[in-house]
This record gives structure tokens, sequence and C-alpha cells, in this order.
């Protein structure tokens, strides 16, 4: 059963996207409208409930691999299921509801491309958490770039960012293929299972792994956006519009995390400790360039996607510190804080961006200058966002709090006092810029805000039920941190995820018999 | 010892050509300087590719890996070697063609891109 349901995660949106390409062939754009609307977010439930139970099978059960068309073990491209991709499915599932459940395209022309556009990258970003395969992690990567690509050239209204997003996601794509090219012409393989095989089982130091294991850094640090190649996000997130924007901000940068830990933790695992200063301090760098970038924002969607570059690097810096260690349950206990930060971060950025689009319904604009007087007017929305934005800072007894605490304790006992006080303090830096946000928008004298205002309560409401769930999950924290610990200690074994693959593989080969 | 023979050196030249040129492309002002760029990085990755798939098999190698577990083409089972080396490896041809395909819808929406903000050949103003 499962075996089935591993490439149904990829298939399933394919299919959506074919299913809502029909809807063209409807001629009353009245009943189409509707239909889209109605069938996405349907979709958009189950496909939720098959990520949950992805999920919720990788927490309980041991890995899974399956091999497309039966193909023999080197040969197969393999799809593999443990607790880490399962955890980032989960946050798929998460993202795409959340994306649906706020006015994603209503009201814009051309909707149905966009509609399908949108389900088209729910394939692309589940195959790159599922894959085993170099090749195929490219060919997930250029799937949902390229429709990414036509949904920001449709949607955002600046060049400039359209130019960088594209031409740099391009070269940053390029190298990927290079990088596989050399894999490929290296090793003569492509499946990672047989290239951590090859990289553990042999004790000859050679300097390709090395340097192949760097590009593939170099492309994930770059699609994560951290702090020398994030110049990118703020530029090309910020124009597009919010339920968009939340969906990019939450699920595309942590691609790139997923990357990094999943070859760092599965593939080369001797080489990670090398790597973690560097990581360190290119995360310690995000996280203060990123929240001090923040602080002179105006607009409220660039400030978020600036403090999207100094999340990452509270990410970063927990994988740093998952790669200095060398003991199993510390190293556990590292990577479960990092994943609980990374759903935190999801669930928190898409309540925040929910709030910009009721800023741009008021006054035209997310700048924060120009509407001011929600909690006079509108009191629930000001609650939310101020729940949110408390989460985000990391004050008790939010979400954001467990994350920071759980990352910190690691941190406290294994690196020096100085990361501690430098996360604190990027911490007050993020409240004091959400204060500023408080101070200038929310209250202050009642201008270009009114409750009455036509179709305002439909953007209220996702704001609400995002801070209540971001502030539900610190109240199932402890169940949730106890079960990720247990199944961290399981994917921080790095012989785990050949050995699967490698005897699922040969099942399979079994299974043909002497037929080939 | 690699021998470096004449074809792979005029390769790894042409390459080296290829790549230098869309680097140099891309890093232009103009737009469609920077698309012609892509477009020859595109095309010097895949003959990137082809060129080091060419594993020569007798050298290189062999200490890290098993050679026979590699170095055959893929989808015959138990090959000799002597068959192995008289066959070129589809899995190489097999990424090239995928990376073609995906190189030419990037060109195509890059070259969207391009017509929709400078539609009738008026071109861009430099700033």
């Amino acid at each position: 059963m499962i075996q089935f349901l591993i490439p149904a995660a990829f298939l399933f949106p394919v299919l959506v996207m074919s299913l809502l390409g029909l809807t063209l062939l409807c001629s009353d754009l009245k009943k189409r409208d509707l239909f889209l609307i109605v069938s996405a977010r349907s979709f958009s439930a189950l496909y939720f409930l098959l990520c949950s139970f992805l999920f919720y099978y990788s927490l309980n059960n041991e890995a899974q691999s399956y091999s497309f068309a039966a193909w023999p073990y080197p040969t197969a491209i393999v799809y593999y299921l443990d607790g880490l991709s399962g955890f980032f499915i989960f946050i798929l599932g998460l993202s795409s509801l959340m994306s649906h459940f706020f006015r994603l395209f209503e009201g814009l022309s051309k909707s149905v491309y966009l509609w399908i556009l949108f389900w088209g990258m729910h394939a692309g970003v589940a195959s790159a958490f599922l894959t085993g395969d170099f090749f195929n992690l490219f060919v997930a990567f250029e799937i949902f770039l390229i429709l990414s690509y036509a949904l920001m050239i449709n949607l955002s209204h600046s060049v400039r960012a359209k130019q960088l997003y594209l031409l740099l996601n391009i070269i940053v794509s390029s190298i990927l293929l290079i990088n596989c090219a050399f894999v490929y012409g290296s090793f003569g393989t492509l499946n990672m299972a047989e290239l951590a095989y090859k990289l553990q089982m042999t004790d000859v130091q050679n300097p390709i792994f090395i340097f192949v294991f760097a590009l593939f850094v170099f492309v994930a640090l770059a699609k994560a956006a951290v702090f020398p190649f994030f110049q990118w996000m703020p530029e090309s997130y910020a124009t597009l519009p919010a339920p968009v924007a939340a969906f990019f901000s939450a699920l595309l940068t942590k691609v790139g995390v997923y990357v990094l830990l999943r070859l760092g933790l599965s593939v080369f695992p001797s080489l990670t400790s090398s790597l973690s200063p560097m990581l360190l301090v290119l995360g310690g760098c995000s996280i203060l360039v990123g929240v001090l970038a923040a602080l002179g924002q105006k607009h409220l969607r660039k400030l978020l996607a600036f403090h999207t570059v100094s999340q990452i690097g509270y990410i970063l810096v927990g994988v740093a510190v998952l790669y200095s260690l060398k003991d199993p349950t510390m190293q556990a206990l590292a990577l479960a804080a990092t994943l609980l930060f990374t759903i935190h971060h999801s669930l928190v950025k898409s309540s925040l961006f929910a709030s910009t689009s009721v800023l741009d319904h008021c006054a035209g604009t997310s700048d924060i200058t120009q509407s001011s007087g929600y909690l006079k007017e509108i009191p629930w929305f000001a609650f939310a966002f101020l729940a949110s934005a408390f989460s985000l800072a990391g004050l008790p007894p939010s979400s954001g709090f467990w994350a920071k605490f759980a990352l910190l304790k690691v941190i406290v006992t294994t690196q020096p006092i100085f990361w501690t006080v430098l996360l604190v303090f990027a911490g007050l830096l993020t409240l004091s810029s959400m204060l500023k946000v408080w101070i200038y928008c929310i209250t202050g004298p009642v201008k270009n805000v009114s409750s009455k205002k036509w179709g305002i309560r439909p953007l209220i409401l996702p704001v609400i039920v995002f801070a209540f769930s971001s502030w539900c999950l610190a109240l199932f924290v402890v169940p949730l941190k106890s079960k990720i610990d247990e199944v961290s200690l399981r994917v921080v074994n790095p012989t785990v995820y050949w050995k699967t693959v490698q005897k699922q593989g040969r099942v399979e080969r079994n299974k043909e018999g002497g037929k080939l | 010892m690699i021998e470096v023979d004449l074809v792979s050196f005029l390769m790894a030249l042409l390459i080296a050509i290829l790549m230098g040129a869309s680097i140099f492309l891309c890093t232009h002002e103009k737009l469609w300087k920077k698309i012609v760029g892509v477009a020859l990085l595109g095309n010097a990755i895949n003959l990137f590719i082809v060129v080091v798939s060419f594993r020569p098999y007798d050298v290189g190698g062999q200490e890290i890996m098993n050679l026979s577990a590699f170095s055959r083409p893929a989808f015959i089972q138990g090959a000799s070697k002597k068959l192995a080396l008289s066959l070129s490896d589809p899995i190489a041809q097999a990424l090239v063609l995928t990376a073609i395909v995906i190189g030419f819808a990037v060109l195509c929406l890059l070259l969207m891109l391009y017509l929709s903000h400078y539609p009738k050949g008026e071109g861009e103003k430099t700033q």
C-alpha cells in the first residue's frame, strides 16, 4: 500500500493539473471559476491528507524506498521516504492547504493557468523531497522552477525582480546539472544510495567527492537564500501577491534546506564536520543581515521576505550544529530542533503573509505608513497579527519560543556562548521590527481602514486561523518533539539510507526472477 | 595515467570557449544578451555531459570503484566487458535529451519575458 502512496505524492498533483486543465473546455466563466475554487480546495485538502498519512507512516515505520518501473537497484530512479522526507512532505501538504484557504488567485484574470502552474509546483517540490537520484533532483528542481518562473512572469509587476529571479535560478540549476555530470562522470552512477555506499565503503580519499559535495552545498545554499546569495529572494518574493509569496517563502527555501540535510546526513556524512564552521558563520550572518535589513523596510511584504532570510539563518545554524556533532543522540536532538523550527517558520510565515493581503486590501499597498488604526477598527486582526509577530520573535509561550528553545538548548551545550548571545540578540531585533509594524500600522489613528469595507472578512479569517494554528503547535510541542526526536535518531544513522535502498531494490530484482 | 588525445582536448577547449562566452554574455547589462548567454550555457553543459560520460574504461577509477558494477551499459544484464566497450552509454544520452528539453523550455520562458516587456522590436534602452 505504502509502495503506491510514495509516488502518489508526485503523481496526484500532476493528475490535478490535468483535471483543472479540463475546465478550460467550460465556456461559462462564472461556473468555471466556482468549479475551480471548489475543486482546487478539495484537492488540496485531499493532498494534505495524503501528505499527513506519509508523514505519519514515516514517523512510525522504517524507511521505505520505491523503485520506478521496478528497475533493479543501481539503475532505478528511487523515491525514498523516511522521517526527514516525510516531514518535509508534510510541510508541503500544510503549505498547500494554507495557501488554498486564503484567496489564491481569486479575481485575477487568466486564473485557470495560474491554478495549473501552482499545482505543478506541488509535483516538483514533492519530487525534490522524495527523490533518491541526482538527475531526478535536477528535474524536480526544474519542474517547480519553470512553473515558478511562469507564475513570476504572470504575477510580478517588477521587471527587475523577474529578471533577477529567472537568471539567478537558471544559473543555480545549471550548476546542479554540471554537478550531475561530474557525479556521473566520476562515479558512474547518479543514484544517491549507490554514491553513499561507495563513499562509505571505500576509505580512499578522493578529492572529487569533496568537490562534488561543495557544489551541491552551493546549490542548496543559493536555493535557501542564505547570507551571500540572498539578494534575489526579498526582491522577487515581495512583488508577488500574498498567497503565492507565502507559498514560495514557506516552501521553496525549504527545498534548499532539505537538500542540504539529505546530502549531508545520508550521502556525504564523512565530509560534513569540516563544513560545519562555514555553515555556522553563514547562518549567523544571514540571521543578522536578514533582521537588520528587515528593520529598515517600509513595505510589510519586503520586511517579511527579509525575515525569511533571517529565519533560514536559524535553520542553517541548526544544521551547522548538527554537522559539528559526532554523537548520534546529540545529532538527533539538533536535527529535531531544526525540524521543529522549520515547521514553526512555515506556519508563522503563512500567517504574516496573509496579513499583508489585509493591508493590500485596505490601502492598495503593503506600505506600513499608508494605513493605520487596525486595533480600533478590526481588533481581531490586530490580535492575530500580534500573536504571529510574538511567535516569529520567539516570545514564550508561542511556537517560536519552543522552536528557539530547542535550538538554543543544543547550541548552549555544544557551541561557544557567542552563538547563544547572537541568537537571543537577533530575537530582540526581530521583536523590534515587528513592534515597528505594530506602532506604525496596527495602532495609531484610523487611516484607510474600515471594518465595513467589502471583502475584508475573508481576508482576516485566514490570519486568525493561521495564528491560532501556530499557537496550537506550541500546545502540542511536547508530544511532537518527542516523536521527532525518536525519528531523528533513525535519520542521522548514515548507513540506513543506502542499506534500505539496496535491500528494497534487490527485492524488486528478485521478484523479476530470471526474466531479464 | 590518463592519455590526452586530440579529440578530448578539442572538446575540452570547445566547452571552455562556450562556457566563457556564456558567462561573459550572462554578466552583460542587456537582457537579450543574457538570454543568448543562458542558451550557450545550456549547450556547453550538454556537451560536457556527453564528453564526461565517455569514460576510459581501462584507466582510472578502478581503485575506488568495482569496475564491473558501473562501467557497463546499464540495461544489458551480464554484458561482457568486450560488448560493454563496444557500446556507448545510454544513460548519458538520456540525461542530455532531458536537459535539452528542459533548457528549451527555460529559453522559451526567457524569450516570453523579453517579448512581454520589449514588444515589436523596440529593444531596450540602456539606463
